[in-house]
């Protein structure tokens, strides 16, 4: 090592009080290790936050009738005194209210149940009596042994329960469609029914196939597009587009598959709402989905425009309905909420941090500082023999440093670790690793800056020292 | 080389003044051999530190090969203490961190001296003082004789025209004492100016002229 003797010196001092050095080292690298932890938190917190934000359900305004909005809250007895009432495809009007909405569509969360050949078994084991139930159960249980006779079985079997034609609540083999071709490897989805401008409001195209249209939501037309995932894993081979599926008595045509968004509507279905084709006979069709949970929602391109197109649509409401007979809520109102509340506690904890910080860093002045006491005859043999005031200044800062360094290195350590902590609850990338830099950046300035101070005081020490006899 | 012109010395403690030395005056000329004697307290020590400029004088001037050096910035006082003197003293001051060969080398780093050759004049300053075969050993290794022989291979390195020794032999045994006093010796008879410190007779009259200390004044001057 080509180091200037003087360097060498302080290093090999380090070196020889090893326990004094290490319990710095651990401070500055706890404290640094806390400090980038919460710059990487709270910069995480405004980029999530911003994130989020660009989201097309936060430029919405969502009106729901009243007691489906406050199901939570109030008791049921309070709810139900209610006269049963829904909003409908026409109050999408409210759209003409304010230039500053955009697209408006209806949307309610349905289920679909899909006919599948386990599904049509036990419907058709249902409806038989009990007591010939027991026997073709032990036949099958005895019968998977050969694939083709299982198979067998399985076509066997609508045919022998068409005779008993019980009537009961649930719908009869009968009534149940069937399609050909490959079978789903599901039996039931989750979705939602919307008007045709959602896809639009929610700026998600078609990947494969095309949504469907406003024409189509008018006839009322047996069609589904399907999230990503759904697409994907819908069938064994991985091509839902053009295919049907059969739910009870009707048949689903898949007419295309959207692309990936990266939120739950991969995960989900779309149809067009029945509510929007005729409002009469839709709500008897209706029965099967469990309707009543739809919304309205008015979306908006500017969404500092959000406020006032809520007060414009709350006067159009109350006006049709009466006041306060619907809820309108605007959902980016709570996130910002929850977004400020995430930013507050990184603050926060990027503050106790600092304060740890500062800790540590007087710390290691202090120790710094008792070294130079300690070491001051050392300074002064190094004056006589050449060392300028600088010399000296940059020695002590040289240790300061090294000890800052190593203990930075520690530090990013520590934070990883926080990392790898968070990344186990929260997914992937808890930090945002700018803001982790700059937060080690930070720490070691202030850690440097208290280190100048014992510096300056060993820089001052007179070179007399040198001959001050023991 | 050096004239001291009515050097004084007072320390200030808070209410009273402290003279150490009242007006000093005396010249120093190259390729002397100067002792200063006194007893303990005299001020030789005072005088020591202000010849070395590890202390300022607080009144009279300070000629070095005739500049006026009383008042320099504290750059300039470490270039005269790097390059002009080499400090010998009584405790040898080596750095327990350091081997013998980074202990004389450090000096010549402050003078700019690349590392190859530091190292390389280190060598032939510790051969020099018969110690070729300790150099990479830590001070603590070595015997006290041999640690004043590293320190005035230190004192050498960046070839100073004056050497400062106090108390040189003060913690050595005689016969050890006496070594270090023949290296002296003959540095002086190359050519090397050196004032020493003691409290020992027969070490005074080894010197060509002996300044007595006492109570901060000159008391008497000897030449040989």
């Amino acid at each position: 090592m080509n180091m200037k003797e003087d360097l060498t010196l302080s290093v090999r001092a380090m070196f020889l009080s090893p326990i004094e050095s290490m319990l710095l080292i651990l401070g500055l690298a706890l404290s640094i290790g806390a400090t980038a932890s919460g710059f990487g938190m709270f910069g995480k917190a405004v980029e999530d936050g911003k994130q989020m934000l660009k989201l097309s359900e936060f430029r919405e305004i969502v009106v729901r009738p009243k007691e489906s909005a406050e199901d939570m809250l109030q008791p049921l007895v309070e709810t139900s005194e209610d006269d049963d009432f829904n909003l409908d495809f026409e109050d999408l009007d409210a759209k003409s209210v304010s230039p500053a909405i955009s697209y408006s569509y209806i949307s309610s969360r349905t289920r679909l149940r899909i006919n599948t050949s386990a599904l049509l078994e036990r419907i058709a084991n249902r409806e038989q009596p009990p007591e010939v139930q027991a026997e073709p159960q032990t036949e099958q249980s005895a019968q998977p042994t050969s694939p083709a006779d299982a198979g067998q079985a399985q076509a066997a079997q609508p045919q022998q329960s068409q005779p008993q034609d019980g009537r009961p609540p649930e719908p009869s083999l009968e009534d149940l469609a069937t399609v050909e071709g490959p079978e789903p490897t599901v039996d039931e989805l989750a979705g939602y029914e919307v008007s045709d401008e959602f896809f639009m409001a929610m700026n998600i195209n078609a990947a494969q196939g095309s949504v469907f249209t406003a024409q189509d939501v008018a006839n009322g037309s047996k069609l589904l597009v399907l999230g990503a995932n759904v697409a994907a894993t819908l069938y064994e081979d991985g091509e839902a587009v053009g295919r049907q599926i059969a739910s009870f008595d009707r048949i689903y045509t898949i007419i295309g598959a959207l692309e990936e968004t990266g939120t739950v509507y991969d995960d989900m279905f779309f149809t067009p709402s029945e509510l929007a084709s005729d409002s009469t006979g839709a709500q008897a069709a209706r029965g099967p989905t469990g309707g009543g949970n739809e919304s309205l929602h008015f979306s908006v391109d500017d969404a500092t425009q959000l406020e006032s197109a809520e007060a414009q649509l709350t006067s159009w409401f109350d006006s049709i309905y009466g006041v306060g007979m619907v809820s309108i809520s605007v959902p980016r109102e709570e996130a910002e909420a929850i977004i400020s509340r995430n930013e507050k506690i990184a603050i926060i904890t990027l503050v106790l941090a600092l304060a740890g910080l500062l800790i540590a860093s007087v710390n290691v002045s202090n120790i710094l500082y008792s070294r130079t006491l300690r070491r001051r005859k050392q300074i002064g043999i190094l004056k006589a023999l050449g060392a300028t005031r600088r010399d000296v200044f940059t020695m002590f800062l040289s240790e300061g440093g090294l000890l800052l360094v190593v203990g930075a290195v520690f530090g990013i350590a520590i934070v990883l670790a926080f990392s790898q902590i968070l990344s186990s609850a929260n997914g992937e990338g808890s930090f945002n690793y700018l803001a982790v830099a700059l937060g080690v950046l930070v720490s070691s300035i202030i850690t440097l800056a208290f280190t100048v101070v014992p510096a300056l005081q060993a820089a001052k020490v007179p070179p007399a020292e040198a001959m001050r006899v023991e | 080389m050096i004239r001291l012109d009515k050097i004084q010395k007072k320390y200030d403690l808070g209410d009273t003044e402290v003279a150490a030395l009242h007006e000093v005056s005396f010249e120093i000329t190259a390729g002397e051999f100067v002792a200063i004697m006194g007893p303990s307290g005299s001020g030789k020590s005072t005088l020591m530190n202000i010849i070395g400029i590890l202390d300022n004088a607080t009144g009279g001037t300070y000629y070095l090969e005739d500049y006026d050096i009383t008042a320099l910035p504290d750059k300039e006082q470490a270039r005269i203490r790097n390059t002009h003197f080499g400090f010998i003293f009584q405790s040898f001051n080596l750095f327990p961190e350091l081997s013998a060969m980074e202990n004389v080398m450090l000096p010549m780093s402050y003078a700019g001296v690349a590392y190859n050759e530091r190292k390389k004049r280190a060598a032939e300053l510790l051969d020099q003082v018969g110690l070729s075969h300790r150099m990479s050993h830590l001070p603590t290794m070595l015997s006290g004789g041999e640690q004043q022989r590293v320190a005035i291979a230190r004192a050498l390195s960046n070839k100073p025209n004056l050497i400062l020794a106090d108390e040189p032999t003060g913690n050595l045994p005689t016969d050890k004492g006496q070594e270090v006093l023949d290296i002296l010796t003959d540095l002086h008879k190359q050519g090397t100016t050196i004032v020493m410190v003691t409290h020992n007779d027969a070490q005074g009259e080894m010197a060509q002229r002996v300044i007595n200390i006492r109570d901060g004044l000159l008391a008497s001057e000897v030449r040989r």
